[in-house]
């Protein structure tokens, strides 16, 4: 007689934590530090607001200091006519799609460990979709004319231009933001409840219970309520998608070399999901770390997150490559020209920097080693988030320093106006997710119960 | 008279099984209170299939037609019959 041992036990993948696989362990995790405040500590918390405060009055400031002088306290000049206003633009919009994918995109494709991480990345999209909207307005110069992109009666004769890329972004937004709060607040509804079962005071009952609309988690109300969800997911994807090719659009419609290229659209999708990724990461990991939530944040969220930015740094890759080839390929002299200096001109260092950011410190991802560890995938997503970032300021720096009249070739100098309303912003957003993390649960609740019900089973 | 029976569970498959056999012998399940959906719960509930997605596409046609007529309207009362302020 024989005994054949066989190894069917695939290492499942699991993404709680057993100290943290039962219901009420979910919630009390959850909503423990938003109802019960006197028994724990914020005051890593209350560090973190007063510099963020700070930061967003240096954002105010450097606003108003715009609005008061115009936009020519900035680097601009009569060639390179766009800067890091609309570098922060194209960077926060991409920034605040990557909620909407994790929500929309792994809700459809029924990827169930987004439980854990969908509640803060659809509030990060909210806030990135909402401070990149400023930027445009700003970048106006007379930011009080704005309300100009809206058809609506006027004595003036004044119609929208609808051939504007200015007016599609106005729509983009406009529409990505509207739909980014309601699918948000939908999810919120549940969670609500729950905190309102377990408030403490009268107060924190009566905001809670308005704000859960009568949830009672009955078996029709979940069954609306995926209806409903399914439903508005469906109509987030196509959104995300169309937010940020027409942010592409604004340069491809363009007729400047580097710009005037096709695969604009979906390389500035892939590179929004690429950067709102890598900021969702580093918000994992501080949510993690701030609210003792590892039984429900694993190293198994970072090991499959890290394997989508791997893949996204390869299709990044690949585009830059594309790029290259056509810019050769299209045997243009501005486009050769602008490919040359690229490489070798005053940028060049920010560029090699770039690369390394976007395409080679990804690939560590391929060691397994690496994407379990939680300071290296952190450490990545930051570097990622600046790749993302110098390379929305380089697609506007290149091309307009290095246009077709050699006569009119200027590079830009950042001044502290640029610096002052770039972390400004980052401040800005830090306070308004500070202050979401402190009335709201950071983590969806149900979804992690649901999450935790599968995991019991299996 | 009607009477009404509670039951609790731990879990998902206990509260399924329950539901399960309570409506094969007859009984009528009027709700289930879960911390997350379950489908199949939902599935065994008498009623009508809910109406939500009607009213999220009826309420789409709807803002597309204001949005449209809207817009139309603007335009025409903004180009066609354009009203002369401040001399212009």
């Amino acid at each position: 007689m024989s005994v054949t041992a066989v190894d069917d036990a695939a290492p499942v993948r699991r993404f709680t934590l057993p100290s943290g696989r039962a219901y009420e362990k979910v919630n009390e995790l959850v909503a423990g530090p938003l109802i019960e405040r006197a028994g724990r500590s914020w005051r890593v918390w209350w560090i973190a607001f007063a510099a963020s405060v700070a930061l967003t009055a240096v954002f105010i400031v450097s606003v108003v200091w715009v609005f008061i002088q115009g936009i020519g306290v900035w680097g601009l000049n009569t060639s390179v006519v766009w800067g890091f206003d609309i570098a922060n633009y194209v960077w926060w919009i991409g920034i605040g799609n990557a909620g909407t994918l994790i929500s929309s995109m792994l809700l459809l494709m029924r990827q169930r460990w987004r439980a854990s991480i969908n509640r803060f990345a659809e509030a990060m999209t909210l806030f990135a979709a909402a401070i990149a909207g400023l930027f445009p307005i700003v970048h106006l110069g007379r930011s009080l004319y704005f309300y100009w992109l809206t058809p609506y009666p006027n004595t003036m004769t004044v119609w929208p231009q609808w051939r504007s890329a200015l007016i599609w972004d106005f729509w983009a937004i406009l529409s990505y933001l509207l739909f980014s709060l309601l699918f948000w607040y939908i999810g919120l509804i549940p969670d609500f409840a729950t905190l309102r079962d377990r408030a403490r005071s009268p107060r924190q009952r009566l905001i809670y219970g308005a704000l859960a609309l009568g949830w009672r988690g009955s078996a029709r109300h979940w069954r609306i309520y995926r209806l409903y969800h399914v439903a508005l997911a469906c109509l987030g994807v196509p959104l995300v998608v169309s937010l940020h090719s027409v942010v592409g659009l604004d340069f491809a419609a363009s007729l400047m070399p580097g710009w005037t290229e096709p695969i604009f659209p979906p390389y500035f999708v892939v590179g929004a999901m690429y950067s709102g990724f890598a900021m969702v990461v580093c918000l994992a990991a501080l949510v993690r770390w701030g609210f003792n939530l590892q039984p429900v944040i694993t190293t198994a969220h970072f090991d499959v997150m890290a394997r989508i930015m791997l893949a996204a740094s390869i299709i990044m890759g690949l585009s830059y490559l594309t790029e290259w080839f056509n810019a050769w390929y299209t045997g243009e002299r501005a486009e050769r020209g602008l490919l040359r200096f690229e490489f070798t001109g005053a940028y060049a260092p920010l560029f090699f920097a770039m690369l390394f950011c976007n395409v080679l410190a990804p690939q560590a991802f391929w060691i397994s080693a690496v994407r379990r560890s939680i300071t290296a995938v952190f450490g990545i997503a930051v570097a990622i988030n600046i790749g993302m970032w110098l390379e929305r300021i380089l697609i506007i720096w290149n091309t307009l320093s290095h246009g077709y009249l050699p006569s009119m070739w200027r590079l830009y100098i950042p001044t502290i106006w640029d610096w002052l309303i770039t972390f400004g912003s980052l401040g800005f957003f830090v306070f308004l997710f500070l202050i979401f993390v402190r009335l709201i649960p950071a983590v969806s609740m149900h979804e992690v119960r649901d999450l935790v019900a599968e995991e019991i089973e299996s | 008279m009607t009477k009404v029976l509670l039951a609790e569970f731990a879990h998902v498959r206990a509260l399924r099984d329950a539901a399960d056999a309570a409506r094969r012998r007859g009984y009528r399940l009027l709700d289930a209170l879960t911390p997350f959906p379950v489908e199949d719960v939902a599935g065994m509930l008498d009623g009508r299939p809910s109406k939500v997605r009607v009213f999220m596409f009826a309420g789409g046609l709807l803002v597309a037609a204001m949005a449209l007529g809207g817009a139309n309207t603007s335009r025409l009362s903004s180009i066609i019959h354009t009203m002369p302020a401040g001399d212009r």
